[in-house]
């Protein structure tokens, strides 16, 4: 009976909408930043295949289905950034410096870690693209001889924290333009920061969308030519 | 009628910008493709904004609900993780932060510098 449901693609479908939903709930309720609905959504999930010993492919069975939204949602930040072009024009210079600047930082501070800590050259290297988009990621992690999976576990972990802690980091940094914290969300946390960023408002949310994109063009430059 | 029209198009815009991304000498993601698509087409007023009000709207404030599966997906990777989790979560972590703030601050700093030499 439970196969029944589970392996047909409307459960996985329903859980991820239902408790999305309850995420969103979660979070408005008690209000608190740490509260965050996307990772309440994420643990949910993961705490009900458990409990009730589904096998992840089953739910992956539906999973597919809302993953093939992830282009048309992650094309449609045009609109975003075309609904916001007087701001993305105005501060160009800043936002291409703020994500040549993190890029650069974002490799070096990983590359920095992963020596002190003495990890081998395959965990370093499947560390360093983690801040950029999957498909870039997955790119130069197989160009620099990383693992596939091991990029892609600290890819999503690195996004739900940066969607989990913007708020917080944006208050401890003091960052008051909202620029800046478009083009921080978007550089350090990729595409699931972003939704962050615009859940903060439209403008960030765009600036955001530009700055993940530049993000994944210099990181891949920086890596394939000194690495 | 008009829900169709626009998902079509971010659908079909996205399928594009995949076989484009499918021919190019090197790898860059087709999603991104479709996003400078999207916004060339914007831009030169192929498309209106009034044409994707609605459904882009829709994804725009859902966005996150999409990265779900693919979040769930890590608990596949436990059995990987469970030798090297502590340095690969260790290192996230601390460079997510530096990297936010040294962003933040370069934007910040050339903003400044900018406003400075217009003022000049």
């Amino acid at each position: 009976m439970k196969e029944l449901i589970t392996t047909n693609p409307l459960f996985g479908i329903t859980l991820t909408i239902l408790c999305y939903k309850a995420g969103m709930v979660i979070g408005k309720k008690t209000g608190k930043a740490i509260c965050n609905p996307f990772l309440i959504t994420v643990l949910i999930i993961i705490a009900i295949l458990f409990i009730f010993d589904i096998p992840f492919s089953a739910y992956e069975e539906g999973g597919v289905f809302i993953n093939l939204f992830l282009g048309p949602v992650t094309a449609v930040l045009a609109y975003s950034i075309y609904r916001q072009r007087e701001t993305v024009k105005a501060h160009f210079v800043s936002i291409l410096a703020g994500t040549i600047a993190g890029s650069i930082s974002a490799v070096a501070v990983i590359l920095l870690l992963a020596s002190l800590l003495g990890l081998d050259d395959t965990l370093s290297a499947s560390l360093v693209p983690k801040s950029v988009t999957t498909p870039i990621a997955i790119a130069i992690s197989e160009a620099i001889g990383g693992v596939k999976s091991l990029t892609v576990t600290s890819l999503i972990l690195t996004g739900v924290l940066g969607n989990m802690f913007a708020p917080f980091m944006i208050k401890l940094f003091r960052i008051k333009s909202r620029i800046a914290q478009g083009v921080a969300i978007g550089t350090a946390s990729h595409v699931i920061g972003t939704s962050k960023a615009m859940e903060l408002g439209e403008d960030i949310g765009a600036i955001s969308g530009i700055a993940l994109s530049f993000t994944g063009i210099i990181t891949a430059i920086i890596s394939l030519l000194f690495l | 009628m008009r829900i169709l029209l626009q998902l079509s198009l971010l659908f079909a815009l996205t399928l594009i910008g995949e076989a484009i991304s499918a021919v190019l000498p090197f790898t860059f993601p087709g999603t991104l493709i479709a996003m400078f698509l999207l916004l060339l087409l914007l831009g030169t007023g192929v498309i209106k904004e009034h044409h994707l009000e609605g459904t882009a709207d829709f994804l725009l404030r859902y966005m996150a609900m999409f990265f779900v599966p693919p979040s769930v997906e890590i608990i596949e990777n436990l059995e990987l993780l469970r030798s090297s989790w502590l340095p690969l979560v260790f290192i996230s972590a601390v460079s997510l932060v530096t990297t936010f703030f040294i962003t933040a601050k370069a934007v910040e700093i050339t903003d400044r510098i900018i406003k400075r030499r217009n003022a000049e």
